[in-house]
């Protein structure tokens, strides 16, 4: 009798203490590995790290030994899929979600496995921001139900959300738009300068004036202007070349306008060549550390809505790297002093190399 | 008949003909310099590259070399770059258009040496890149990073080897070419005949010959003549020289001078024999592009055409280049009318006529 008495009220016990509900939990979830541009919708955009190197997916792999850039047209939706790994028996699916510092959350899904492995797609509860820019984030992975059963109850330290692993930083460019050609795939190469430099923009003229500005700035610590070279021969922009030498002409500065502008997603930006020979007012030319004067057989800037952008030089009168300027009623006066001067030949860079 | 074809519709007629030859690519590279072939040079890479060649962004097919410059840790690099045409008429407009009209910068005609090498060569301003062209085939070699004067030899002596190396592989096409160019050559005696009295005179004072060579001189996009093109030196700095061309027509010297005068300069080096009317400003333009280190003109008098030339590396005394050209055309004029003379009827004896096929009558 006694000992029928306890055992019950051992029972008695044990059940005002434990759920009514117990679950099994992995003894073990991992992120495999998330893949941004996947082939489903709202995905990320294709990128590439130059010429010879391409970006493949998953995007972040192997415990993020492989933490690829991935790229967004602003203001887009996303969404991402993800691998896991489990060990612990009898779990056949886990409603995983993430939660964010830097971006959105991801949204819980249930992830079914088979033979501990399991994928899902995840929506961002928060779209790509409105502007040109480099950004950056982690997620913060974790589940909150078991086998079809979703945690509900106290105390939180047993029924709250899981804790799987935080995956990141994972950097993303923010771009204008669909990248065009002859940048449809964008090296990241091309982003990192034209995302930074065109921080915040989200107009293809603030584009192409951040563009420009920075060109001419920061091209000119590495590059000096040299017209009898050139590494842009219509149409072809030989811009691995260009970023491995120390010189730069016309034709190069107004094909970095033209292609990293593209590379953002412009869609109306080209270059000009301008016809000469034609002597030229003081200029200070990408990367001189005096002004000077000459003559040109002709000129190449970049040109946006009859506009010109002009990364190679700066103009003196008053002191400015011309952009966003009417090339007879701005430009032309202060670059033209005498000789022949026809500006309406219209340049598309459609390879890069 | 005159022929009027204009520059433009040439370079068109040359970019057709090159359209109907794109296999030529692959035989270019027996024209490239193996990597044992230049000393004091490692070669560090070998690709296809694009020569402009033509308005509206034309571009012609060639190789392209980087030779690393032994025992320079500054990134000095010589770039060379290879061309085959399938013509050497093709080749001079190519390769000139490439030259004068493709970059901003002008390169002009001549070398940083003074002297014209092979059919034709071309010069930045500042020294540091030649365009060489032979027969049918085109090199641009320049060291386009920290180019230093000193570097000047080191470039001459790269091209000096690269001609030989076309020199050695051009096709028996092109020197069958060149055979039947030379049955319209000016005699070497009537060569002299119009040089002798310039080059014996106080002018070329102290001047000694220095080569010859059978120039070329593109009239269309199928037709050359062939010229003299003899130079003289004095001490290692100066270099005068005439190229002296017949043509079978007056338009067709028009038309060859025209051609060279607008590819020698971005603004046109063709004069006026007679007159010499333009010659100051030509003279001032090239001060402004090449440093007043060389001047060159062309002028027409007749059927003949000439290029003099005058390079001095501390800069062309304006005042002697200019009595040169004076002089000369005063010596093709007495030339022509000697010719005249000779032509008229009843004149007895060898005419030393200009045409081949001149008859007294």
């Amino acid at each position: 009798m006694k000992i029928c008495l306890f055992t019950l009220g051992v029972i008695y016990s044990l059940s005002i203490t434990l759920p009514a509900n117990a679950w099994d939990y992995p003894t073990s979830v991992d992120v495999d590995w998330i893949e941004f541009n996947h082939s489903s919708s709202n995905n990320s955009v294709d990128i590439r790290v130059n010429y010879s190197t391409n970006i493949t997916e998953p995007e972040w792999d192997n415990g993020g030994s492989t933490n690829e850039k991935i790229a967004y047209v602003k203001n887009q939706s996303v969404k991402v899929q993800a691998r896991f790994v489990i060990q612990g028996q009898s779990i056949y699916s886990l409603k995983v979600g993430a939660s964010s510092s830097g971006f959105g959350d991801l949204d819980y899904e249930w992830v079914l496995f088979e033979d501990n492995e399991g994928q899902a797609y995840f929506d961002c509860d928060a779209s790509v921001p409105g502007t040109v820019d480099i950004r950056s984030f982690r997620w913060d992975w974790d589940y909150i139900g078991v086998n079809g059963d979703v945690f509900v109850g106290q105390p939180p330290e047993y029924y709250g959300p899981k804790a799987i692993e935080t995956t990141g930083t994972h950097t993303y460019y923010t771009l204008l738009g669909t990248p065009q050609s002859p940048m449809t795939e964008p090296w990241t190469v091309v982003l990192n300068y034209a995302c930074d430099w065109a921080a915040n923009q989200s107009t293809e003229s603030g584009v192409a004036t951040k563009i420009t500005e920075n060109a001419y700035t920061v091209f000119g610590n590495s590059h000096t202007y040299n017209g009898y070279y050139t590494k842009a021969v219509p149409p072809t922009f030989y811009l691995t070349d260009f970023l491995n030498v120390n010189r730069a002409d016309c034709q190069d500065m107004s094909a970095i306008v033209q292609v990293f502008t593209k590379a953002v997603g412009g869609t109306n930006i080209t270059a000009l060549r301008i016809e000469g020979a034609f002597a030229y007012k003081s200029i200070l030319p990408v990367g001189a550390s005096q002004w000077q004067t000459g003559t040109w057989n002709f000129h190449q800037v970049g040109w946006l809505l009859s506009k010109v952008y002009d990364a190679c030089l700066k103009l003196a009168n008053p002191v400015r790297i011309p952009v966003d300027e009417n090339i007879n009623n701005e430009y032309k006066p202060d670059l033209f002093d005498s000789g022949d001067w026809e500006a309406d030949t219209s340049i598309n860079y459609t390879t890069v190399y | 008949m005159l022929n009027n074809i204009k520059i433009i519709d040439l370079c068109f007629f040359v970019l057709i003909s090159i359209l109907i030859f794109p296999e030529l690519s692959s035989a270019q590279e027996k024209f490239v310099l193996g990597k044992n072939e230049l000393e004091g040079f490692t070669l560090s890479g070998q690709g296809p590259t694009h020569f402009p060649i033509g308005p509206n962004f034309k571009v012609y097919p060639g190789i392209r070399q980087t030779w690393l410059i032994n025992g320079k840790t500054d990134g000095e690099t010589l770039i060379i770059q290879y061309a085959e045409f399938s013509t050497s008429p093709i080749a001079f407009a190519a390769i000139a258009y490439s030259a004068i009209k493709s970059s901003a910068g002008s390169w002009g005609w001549g070398t940083s040496s003074g002297s014209i090498i092979g059919d034709g060569t071309w010069v930045t301003g500042d020294e540091s890149g030649l365009f060489i062209l032979r027969g049918n085939v085109g090199v641009r070699a320049f060291i386009p990073v920290n180019y230093q004067p000193t570097d000047k030899h080191k470039l001459l002596n790269v091209t000096n080897i690269l001609l030989n190396k076309i020199e050695s592989n051009l096709s028996p096409e092109i020197f069958a070419f060149e055979d039947s160019l030379k049955q319209n050559q000016i005699p070497t005696n009537k060569y002299e005949t119009i040089t002798e009295s310039v080059v014996n005179s106080e002018l070329m004072n102290g001047f000694t010959p220095h080569s010859t060579w059978d120039s070329k001189w593109l009239v269309d996009s199928t037709n050359m003549a062939m010229g003299i093109r003899k130079e003289w030196r004095e001490g290692g700095n100066t270099v005068i020289g005439f190229d002296i061309c017949r043509f079978e027509s007056v338009s067709a010297a028009e038309q060859a001078a025209e051609f060279l005068g607008e590819y020698s300069i971005y603004s046109g080096n063709k004069i006026n024999l007679e007159t010499r009317d333009s010659l100051s400003k030509i003279m001032a333009d090239w001060i402004k592009t090449r440093m007043g280190k060389n001047m060159s003109i062309l002028g027409v008098m007749d059927n003949i055409a000439i290029n003099i030339y005058q390079y001095d590396s501390t800069g062309v005394d304006t005042t002697s280049f200019r009595a040169l050209v004076k002089e000369m055309a005063e010596q093709i004029g007495n030339f022509n009318n000697l010719r005249s003379q000779q032509q008229r009827p009843g004149y007895g004896g060898d005419t030393g006529g200009l045409y081949p096929e001149t008859e007294l009558s």
